[in-house]
Order: C-alpha cells, then structure tokens, then sequence
C-alpha cells in the first residue's frame, strides 16, 4: 500500500519511533467500520443463505425471480445511459462554458439533495397521479393516449431513477473535465483539429474516468432500489429490492431472501467488472 | 393484517396533504383531560399502583400522539391510579416479534406489560410461552368479551389474551369510477376492472378472499385449497387485474382517488371518506375476512397492572367512545350502546350481528410456511 512509505518522508522525523503505525492509524477506524458493518454482515448473509435449502436456495433464486432481476438490470442499465446522455452536456457545459456561473450552476445540480429522497419521490407521485398535472398535459397534448397514464409504468419508475441519481453522474464528470489541461484544448486546434475532433480525441478520452465513476454511482444504487418502484410503480414494475425488504425479516423466507440478496451482489459486482475492463480505466485514471 | 399500515395514514396523511381530516377523523372525542399527574397522586392504587407500558399499534387510541390527553387513558389514570406509558411500538407483527424474540426466549422482560399482536401472532406467543397468565379473578369484565371470540382454539379459556379490537377486510370502491356498484369479490375481480384495483399483500385478507369466492371459509380451508386460492390469485395478476398489491400503500392511492377499487381494512376507510366522501365501503356478497389485534402480557411484564388496564377496557362504557373515535370493532358486549346513534349504526364500527365476516382458522407451521411460499410466488415474484 502506497502509505507505507511515509516513513521515507522528512515531516515525520520527530515521531519516528512510532512513526510505522501511522498508517495503521489513519486506517484503523475505517478498516474497523468496514470490518464491523461489511465483512461481518456479508459472512451472516452468507451462513444465512445456506441454512435451509442450502444450495438450492441459489438455484432457485433465477427460476423463481427471473422476471424480477431482468427487470432491475434492466431499468438501472437504462436510467444510467439516460443520466450520461443528460448529464454529460450537462457537466461539460458547467465545466468548460459556465464561467462565473460555474459554482451557482453546480450548486443548482445538488439542490434536489436539500429536500429527501423520499420527499422527492412522494412529490413525483402526486404529480403523476390520474388527476394531477402532468397527466393532464400530456392528454392535452395527445402524447399520451386518453386512458394512458404515467403512474405505474416503466418510464415512471426509469424516469424517477434517472432523477434520483443523475446528480451522482453529473459531479464525477464535472470534476474530471474540469481538471483537463486546458492547453491540451488549445494544442488540439494547433496540429488541426477541428472542434468535433477535439473533443472526441482529447476532451471525451480525458473525461472517461468521470464517466465511469458516474456510472457506478448510478447504476448501483439503481439495482438495489425500491422506493421508486414501490412509490411510483405497480405490480409489474416491482424490483429485486422490493422483494428483499419485503420478505427478508420473515423468518422462513430469509435463506431465500438471502441468497437473492447475494446473486445481486454477484450480477453487480460482475456487471462492474466487465464494464471496468471494456472501459479500461485504469490506463486513463 | 396491517404491516404498519396506521402509521402509513400518519404518513401519507402528512405528506399527501390530507392529514388534517385524517387526523381530525381520528381525534374523536378529545375531551381535555384533567390534571393527570394530580390524579395519580391522589388516589391509592388498587394493585401494585406503578405503571402499565404499553405497545401499540398507531392509532388505536383516541390522541396517539398525545396519550396522556386521551380520555380513554386520562381516565383510567383517575381512576385506578396507575400511570400509563403508551407507546407506538408495534409496526407490523414479524419485525416486532423479531425485535424481542432474544429476550422472550431468555426468558427476560421486554419492557412491556401490553402488547397487541394480530390474533395469529399472538397464537404464536403463547404456543412458545411467551406471555405471562392473566392473574386469577383480576379481570372480572372478560366475560364482556364477544361470543365469536370467546374461545379460540390456541387460548380456549382467555386465560392469557383478550381482543383488543376487531378489523374486517372488505372493499371499498367509487361508483363514479368504475360506473356501478360493487357487492361482490367476484365484481371485483371483474376483468372490466382490470388495472383499476389493488388488493393486499396479507395472505389471511387475499388468500381470504380468494377462498371465499371459492365457496370456501378459511375456517374451513384444508391446505390444498388454501394453495388452489393463490394460484388463482396468479392467474388474475398474470391477467393484469391488480394494479398494485400493497399493504399499507393502499390509502394513499385510493385516497388519491388513483385507484377505482380496493382490498380495504375497515378502519382506514373510514378516514379515507372524511376527504372523500364519495367513496363507498361494502361488505361483499361472499363474505369479508374478520381479524382482531390480541391484548397479551409479554413474559416478564407487571401482571396487576396489566390486568387493570385489560379490566377497564372490558368495560362497555370505555370500551364504546374508544372504538367510535378510532372507527374500528369493539369485542366488548355492549360497547355499541355507549356510542352515538351514528356510529352505532355505522357498518365500519358494528357490522350486522349476522354480517357475513369469517375469521381463519388456526394454521399449523407447515401449512403458514407453505401458503406464505405460494402467496409471496404469486404476489411477488
């Protein structure tokens, strides 16, 4: 680990002798939390997906809830192409064309935080009821069809994801296009580069890393989500998440609840990791 | 019943902006009480005196977040000299048991001397020896208690649990949304309705149901039957017929007036009509499903005072003004007539004395497990 070399660094001279647990310190109550509240619940849910059932618990996890973990890749893979199509002109305008408005803009992109999720998502579903607002417009304007409605569909709940988390995709890639060597966009014309040019060889390349956090942040919490789907979905908009919550504290079905709980963990972590590879980050970061 | 379904109404009430009805629904007879702390001075408790803690659902008293005004507790205060310590603690059944279950199996108080499960849940406590015996002869009003619960099979001498209250599951609906009435589940589940209903995700109200359109009570129900209802009830949500299948979310939707019909516990709507009062309450042809919330005295709770508070509420003249302000069930014989003539002719409050309402039988661990299984695959997944 890259702080195990502190020692070598002149400012620690005067406490030397203690010097080698520095990092131990520094790290010791985040590695304690970790171990506390991750590693410790992870091997429960572990044990506890085995206890009855044992295996099958696993095997049955797709039959018996293939529809549902579709649906969630599905909805969290969607609001996330939709939270970088919007968000990425979105935080390169903040970036690079905002100016003096720059702090103003990116503190309008974290207002939504000050009011709670919940607050939030309720505050959809008033709007979308039958009789509200939105429904009304969109009947007026025939974009929807006469008994067509908003609440319970898959756009409600892709829509209130996409709202939700757009704010984490917008930050990521704010900061790392803002901290883009300016000169490199001004070499780019120099050797004659056009602005199309320009952006897709230096300024996207360089902001990738803010893509690929964002994404994460996005897509993440998208999966295991179920207040959107229980506020502003129906029965067939429910998610992995709402299954989970629903039924985890019942006795007998924790082992199942369990072992789905994990499959989503493994779905994710895998889902991450390819990704990670196809976008080769690490070359970039 | 009611996953936390009371404390949804605050909620939602809250938030959705119909709360000053809801509330004011629930307020009732807010007579203010009297000096409560002086009254506990003043007379000598007729047991050990100290106090009752209580574990409640939301709003089963009449001011539950103010208890000390509520004159059902005020009164009892004045009157035995016992203190109250009335907390919204129960949730909904699973997480509350699960919450204690460490310390009933060790045999060790869980800081209650009240507790109000649903009527299996409390089966279940008292099957594990999770309660404390009534004491001999300090609850003389038991025999208040409603013939139809008298004697249940898990407790058939009340020796250890009395009703507290009594819930029926039936529907509501708005004629001017579906364009007609309803009288039955079969209605209900009229495929003209597809999309527009919602129904519960209690397996005892949906599988209940389902039962009773069967032809079948649940008291009656053998397992194969019980099993059969939930497939059925797949088939109609592969079909598109429930719009959502919720527990306490309902209220909300149907508040909204978003939902045409719904699977309904009688004592929301009952609130849900003060802002909407065109919606309509009705009992189906086939029949609704009954339920009642249990008074029990948790292992390790004071039993004197406990029986107090149990003794008192078996008294009609209590009994009565309590469940007219909170618009559920009395078990209590007599209760009726010491409410107003309105709610006493109100079907929320005191359904018919021939009212087809059938309650579900006990199930054994293995039938709950299975049905639970098969009800979570059709509802659910």
């Amino acid at each position: 680990m890259a702080l195990g070399g502190g020692g070598a660094k002149p400012v620690g001279d005067s406490l030397r002798p203690s010097n080698r647990w520095v990092p131990w310190m520094l790290l010791g109550p985040g590695l304690a939390w970790l171990f506390v509240f991750f590693v410790i619940p992870l091997f429960e849910l572990g044990r506890g997906s085995l206890v009855r059932g044992g295996l099958s618990n696993y095997s049955n996890v797709f039959s018996d809830n293939g529809e549902v973990i579709l649906r969630t890749f599905v909805y969290a893979f969607i609001a996330t192409v939709l939270a970088v199509i919007l968000g990425y002109p979105l935080a390169y305008f903040i970036a690079m064309k905002a100016g003096r408005f720059k702090t103003l803009l990116l503190a309008a992109v974290v207002l939504p935080f000050f009011v709670t999720y919940l607050i939030r998502t309720l505050a959809w579903k008033i709007l979308l009821f039958g009789d509200g607002p939105v429904v009304a417009f969109l009947h007026w304007t025939g974009l929807l069809s006469k008994n067509g409605e908003v609440l319970n569909t898959h756009a409600a709940v892709i829509g209130a994801l996409l709202y939700n988390f757009l704010p984490f995709m917008v930050l990521p890639i704010y900061v790392s296009l803002d901290k883009i060597d300016r000169r490199l966009l001004e070499a780019a014309p120099d050797l004659y580069a056009d602005g199309r040019r320009t952006f897709f060889k230096v300024t996207l390349p360089l902001s990738l890393p803010g893509v690929f956090a964002g994404s994460l942040l996005t897509f993440i919490p998208s999966c295991g989500d179920f207040v959107n789907a229980e506020l502003l979905g129906g029965d067939r908009q429910r998610m992995i998440g709402n299954i989970i919550e629903k039924n985890f504290l019942r006795e007998n079905f924790r082992p199942q609840m369990s072992a789905l709980s994990f499959v989503l963990m493994l779905l994710i972590l895998g889902g991450v990791l390819l990704y990670a590879r196809v976008l080769g980050t690490e070359e970039l970061a | 019943m009611s996953l936390s379904r009371r404390q949804f109404i605050v909620r939602a009430g809250l938030l959705a902006g119909f709360g000053p009805g809801l509330l004011a629904a629930c307020g009732g007879d807010d007579k203010s009480a009297p000096d409560t702390a002086a009254a506990a001075d003043g007379s000598a408790a007729p047991s050990s005196g100290g106090v009752v803690r209580i574990a409640a659902w939301p709003f089963y008293i009449e001011n539950d977040q103010n208890p000390k005004k509520a004159a059902t507790i005020a009164n009892f205060i004045k009157k035995t000299g016992i203190e109250v310590d009335y907390q919204l603690a129960i949730d909904d059944n699973v997480s509350f048991t699960a919450k204690f279950e460490g310390d009933l199996k060790a045999g060790k108080g869980i800081g209650f001397d009240i507790a109000q499960p649903t009527a299996w849940m409390a089966a279940k406590w008292i099957a594990n020896g999770w309660v404390e015996p009534f004491p001999a002869g300090k609850i003389p009003n038991k025999v208040n208690v409603i013939d139809s619960l008298a004697s249940p099979s898990w407790d058939p001498d009340r020796s250890k649990s009395l009703p507290y209250s009594l819930i029926q599951t039936g529907i509501a609906y708005y004629p001017d949304k579906i364009n007609g009435e309803i009288t039955s589940i079969k209605d209900l589940f009229n495929p003209k309705l597809k999309g527009k209903i919602t129904i519960l995700s209690e397996m005892r109200d949906s599988v209940g149901f389902m039962l009773l359109m069967m032809g079948v009570k649940p008291a009656d129900a053998k397992l194969d039957e019980m099993l059969k209802a939930c497939e059925e009830l797949k088939k109609l949500r592969d079909a598109g017929q429930f719009r959502k299948i919720t527990g306490n979310g309902y209220i909300e939707d149907l508040g909204a007036g978003d939902t045409a019909a719904a699977m309904a516990w009688s004592g929301d709507v009952a609130g849900i009509q003060v802002d909407n009062p065109n919606l309509k309450w009705v009992l189906p042809s086939e029949g609704g499903i009954l339920s009642s919330d249990t008074l029990i005295i948790p292992k390790g709770g004071n039993v004197d005072t406990a029986a107090a508070w149990i003794n008192y509420l078996y008294d009609p003249t209590v009994s009565g003004p309590l469940f007219e302000a909170i618009n559920y069930g009395s078990p209590v014989k007599g209760a009726a007539d010491s409410m107003t003539a309105q709610a006493k002719a109100n079907p929320v409050i005191n359904p018919a004395a021939d009212a087809a309402l059938y309650a579900w039988r006990d199930l054994t661990d293995d039938e709950q497990n299975q049905v639970d299984e098969a009800f979570v695959a059709a509802t659910q997944q």
